[in-house]
């Protein structure tokens, strides 16, 4: 099966799905039914199926399907608890501060988990197209590797040529960008602004290089393109590791705190009948 | 008895194997060093005492190879490489289908080799390999050992063990009289296709009554052919007689004929083995300069525009189907073993009554064993018997596009194939792969979930490093591909590296190994690590002589003890991942073109 036909099925599925969930709504939603007491009840069972998907990626080893159909399953389910969420609050913004809290809560779950999925479809077909595969926990080591070559290309410069020129040039303008990974918003958008600058400042330098300083910056600039790459990997290999980071959390605070909203709906619920 | 005509004549195995002498090669060893042992059956019924003079004993000595290590001597090779296996009538010593490292001789009693199709499955269901349950997962899941490359943890997989439940068929007799069978007796061996070819057993192979047979490991026989010239030839000339054989009654092209008429086509095939079978080094080498690509160095078989006078049957190996195209050559498939080549352009001249040449050259992907059968055998024989639906499912459409090309006498475009797939895979001889971890890096997030549950699955212990060769935006991850041809099985001295006898997964036995390294410097895609063994303290083991760290061989090994399969291909999350048969083009460009 292709891609393309997976996402074709599981969309048409959950577009029926959303039609029978409205259907079923607007059928009971009387105050009789006390719909929202349902529609609460299928979130917290939709938030809690969406939290196993975090239990079975780590339980690796049991043979209860592959982590990508739980994937699916997620990310489907997701977009179904938002549809159910409106739902539950009737489309208007809530009213105190603990259901506010909840809320945002929950849109900023949902709002992490749909950039996750898309950072998790665009960014690998950047990283395949831009340098050499390089494993994320590498990277400042190779850093490491690129700035001692750099400084090797330096002290050899300087010999050779007995002219501080490209010393100079790279203290002033590289070394602390030699000096560790960086993180830059350039990359996240396709931009090489920094490259180009850099380049520009390089093109400038070369005219008062003679021949020899000239064959030593151009070499130098070649490490700067590949420690450039390695920033670009760098920059989105992270996006890639710590979004998670902020929809993990939030999950466990949007689990933690719908439960403490449905105890607080059962305590109450006497009352309001 | 079944009638001679209906099954492979066994009167052919034994006039050959009569020949192979390896009894009467230790005999005029014996004799002359050892009196009191009259006959090399003997030999296996020797005591202690005598054993320590049989080994003080140079029986080489005189014989050729005068540059064989000092401890291959005869007795050294017997001692090492082989052992004395007993078997009640009706226990099976060889299953077909699954992988073994052995051939036997056959010192006393009498096996039925029961011919294809064999026995049905249910007649021999073999135990499963003991995978763990679901309890004791979990249990692993959470007794991950602090330190990595910890020893003496967990008892040795069961199914490193598989090849000493024995397999039993109560009902011998009643089998073998229903079922087409050839008898061998003592003095005969049997085995040596499997053990000499790296592939699975073809046939299934029966104690009659209770036998008494001499084991030889494939490292013995390997090592007993550097030993004697004689032997060499004897097992060498039974290896391709019998391989001959076998490939032949596997084919479907020749199920429709009798056996006197395979017969005849096997007296007219011939048999011939192109490139080196420890092809590894020279491919290592072309890594290193560069010239993987180049297909100057391959050994060509069929040359293009050749007179198209036979057909080629794989019998092992690989080969590489490829056409001239402007300074190169172009791959148009690649074949292994059980494929035909030109065996579509013999039809295509018979059906149209023309004269095309072959329009495709074949070259050896590093070794392969072919038999070239004659042209005008199979349009005697074969094809008066195939109706048109048959004989149209022998020509692809890319071979009838480069037919009706020759015959209009133009130069042959581009074809609309994965041209440039097949070129990598070949070029890197990843076709050899059964289980290849391929990595489509558009949708790989580097999450390395696949790292951690590999991690998880072997004591904390990642066995694949993700990183590899890449082509286009699929990489070839370094991680066992558990060969069709593993030619890291090749060197090893204790056999710690061999086929799961049911599965075909190419493991690694930790507590036989060694640490010499001998396969990971074999291994042509540097899939094998070797790592230093820690205790239970994370302290690096040494050896007490020595001093020197314990190194163990490690790789990946399907996570054959796994309930569920490869941990890896199950946690991507992303289906970046698939574990699969190169040779399964259909598969494979599936997946690429998901």
């Amino acid at each position: 099966m292709t891609f393309w036909n997976r996402r074709l099925g599981n969309s048409l599925l959950l577009i029926l799905i959303c039609i029978l969930f409205n259907g079923l709504i607007k059928y009971y939603g009387t105050p009789l039914y006390r719909i929202q007491l349902w529609t609460g009840w299928t979130l917290f069972s939709l938030m809690i199926l969406l939290f196993l998907y975090g239990i079975r990626k780590k339980i690796t080893l049991l043979p209860i399907g592959k982590v990508s159909s739980w994937l699916q399953f997620h990310s489907y389910a997701g977009l179904f608890s938002v549809l159910v969420f409106v739902n539950h609050i009737s489309f208007r913004l809530p009213s105190g501060i603990f259901e506010t809290a909840l809320a945002i809560l929950f849109i900023a779950t949902a709002l992490t988990g749909i950039a996750g999925m898309f950072f998790s479809r665009i960014i690998p077909r950047q990283l395949t197209r831009r340098g050499e595969e390089v494993i994320y926990e590498r990277i400042p080591l190779f850093t490491f590797k690129l700035r001692e070559l750099a400084k090797d290309l330096i002290f050899e410069c300087t010999v050779q040529t007995s002219s501080t020129a490209v010393a100079d040039y790279f203290q002033n303008h590289l070394a602390l960008y030699f000096y560790k990974p960086r993180w830059s918003f350039f990359y996240l958008y396709g931009s090489m602004k920094d490259l180009h600058v850099m380049q520009t400042r390089h093109n400038n330098f070369c005219r008062y290089l003679n021949e020899q300083e000239l064959s030593y910056a151009n070499q130098l600039f070649e490490l700067v393109r590949k420690k450039y790459d390695l920033d670009f990997h760098y920059t989105l290999q992270s996006l890639l590791k710590f979004w998670l980071f902020i929809h993990l959390p939030l999950t466990y605070a949007l689990l933690l705190t719908m439960s403490v909203h449905l105890m607080l709906v059962y305590a109450f619920l006497g009352h309001l009948q | 008895m079944i009638a001679k005509e209906n099954c492979w004549d066994p009167q052919m195995s034994t006039e050959l194997v009569e020949h192979i002498l390896l009894f009467k090669l230790f005999d005029s060893m014996i004799k002359d060093e050892l009196p009191g042992y009259s006959s090399s059956a003997d030999i296996f019924r020797i005591n202690a005492g005598d054993m320590e003079s049989l080994m003080a004993l140079d029986l080489s000595s005189g014989l050729e190879q005068p540059s064989l290590p000092e401890n291959n001597r005869l007795i050294d090779i017997i001692c090492k490489h082989t052992r004395i296996v007993k078997y009640k009538k009706g226990d099976v010593i060889i299953k077909q289908g699954d992988y073994g490292n052995s051939a036997f001789f056959i010192a006393s009693g009498k096996v039925a080799v029961i011919l294809p199709p064999g026995l049905p499955e249910y007649q021999l269901e073999q135990p499963s390999d003991q995978k763990i349950g679901l309890l004791e997962t979990v249990k692993k899941m959470w007794q991950q050992p602090c330190y990595p490359e910890q020893r003496g943890l967990q008892k040795s997989n069961s199914a490193y063990s598989a090849r000493e439940r024995q397999l039993h068929l109560d009902n011998v007799n009643d089998a073998l009289k229903k079922y087409e069978h050839a008898e061998l007796h003592s003095g005969e061996m049997f085995g040596e296709v499997g053990a000499l070819g790296r592939t699975a057993r073809t046939s299934t192979i029966v104690a009659e009554i209770y036998c008494e047979l001499l084991e030889i490991r494939w490292q013995g026989l390997r090592d007993l052919r550097l030993l004697n010239s004689d032997f060499r030839k004897a097992i060498d000339d039974l290896y391709q007689k019998n391989s001959l054989l076998v490939h032949l009654y596997s084919l479907p092209l020749f199920s429709s004929l009798s056996n006197s008429e395979i017969l005849l086509i096997a007296e007219h095939a011939s048999f011939r083995t192109y490139g080196s079978f420890e092809w590894q080094a020279d491919y290592k080498n072309k890594l290193e300069s560069n010239s993987l690509t180049s297909q100057k160095s391959e050994t060509l078989i069929v040359a293009e525009g050749g007179c198209a006078d036979s057909i080629y049957l794989v019998s092992s190996g690989f080969a590489r189907v490829s056409y001239k195209y402007n300074n190169g050559h172009q791959v148009l498939e690649y074949l292994g073993k059980g494929d035909i080549y030109g065996l579509e352009t013999i039809i295509y001249n018979w059906k149209n009554n023309s004269r095309l040449h072959v329009k495709t050259s074949l070259y050896a992907l590093g070794y392969a064993d072919i038999i070239q059968i004659p042209g005008s055998i199979i349009e005697r024989m074969v094809l008066p018997a195939m109706n048109g639906n048959e004989m149209d499912s022998y020509l692809s459409s890319e071979l009838l596009q480069l037919f009706a090309k020759q015959k209009e006498n133009s130069p042959v475009e581009e074809l609309n194939t994965n041209e440039a797939v097949l070129d990598f895979m070949s070029d890197y001889h990843f076709i050899n792969g059964s289980s290849t971890m391929l990595i489509d890096t558009d949708r790989c997030t580097r999450c390395d979930e696949c790292v951690t549950a590999c991690a998880v699955g072997h004591n904390n212990n990642p066995r694949f490093n993700r990183h590899g060769y890449r082509y286009d935006h699929f990489m070839v991850a370094n991680a066992c591909m558990h060969c069709k041809d593993p030619v890291c099985m090749i060197g090893c001295p204790t056999s710690a590296i061999q086929r799961n006898p049911s599965e075909g997964q190419i493991i690694i036995n930790d507590e036989l190994c060694i640490g010499c390294s001998t396969c990971a410097n074999s291994c042509p895609y540097e899939n094998i690590s070797m790592v230093e063994a820690r205790d239970s303290n994370g302290l690096v083991m040494r050896d007490e002589e020595t001093q020197k760290p314990i190194l163990k061989a490690t790789k990946c090994n399907l996570c054959i003890d796994q309930p569920g399969g490869p941990a890896c291909e199950r946690a991507c999350p992303h289906d970046a991942l698939e574990r699969i048969d190169i040779q399964d083009l259909p598969v494979m460009i599936g997946w690429m073109n998901r």
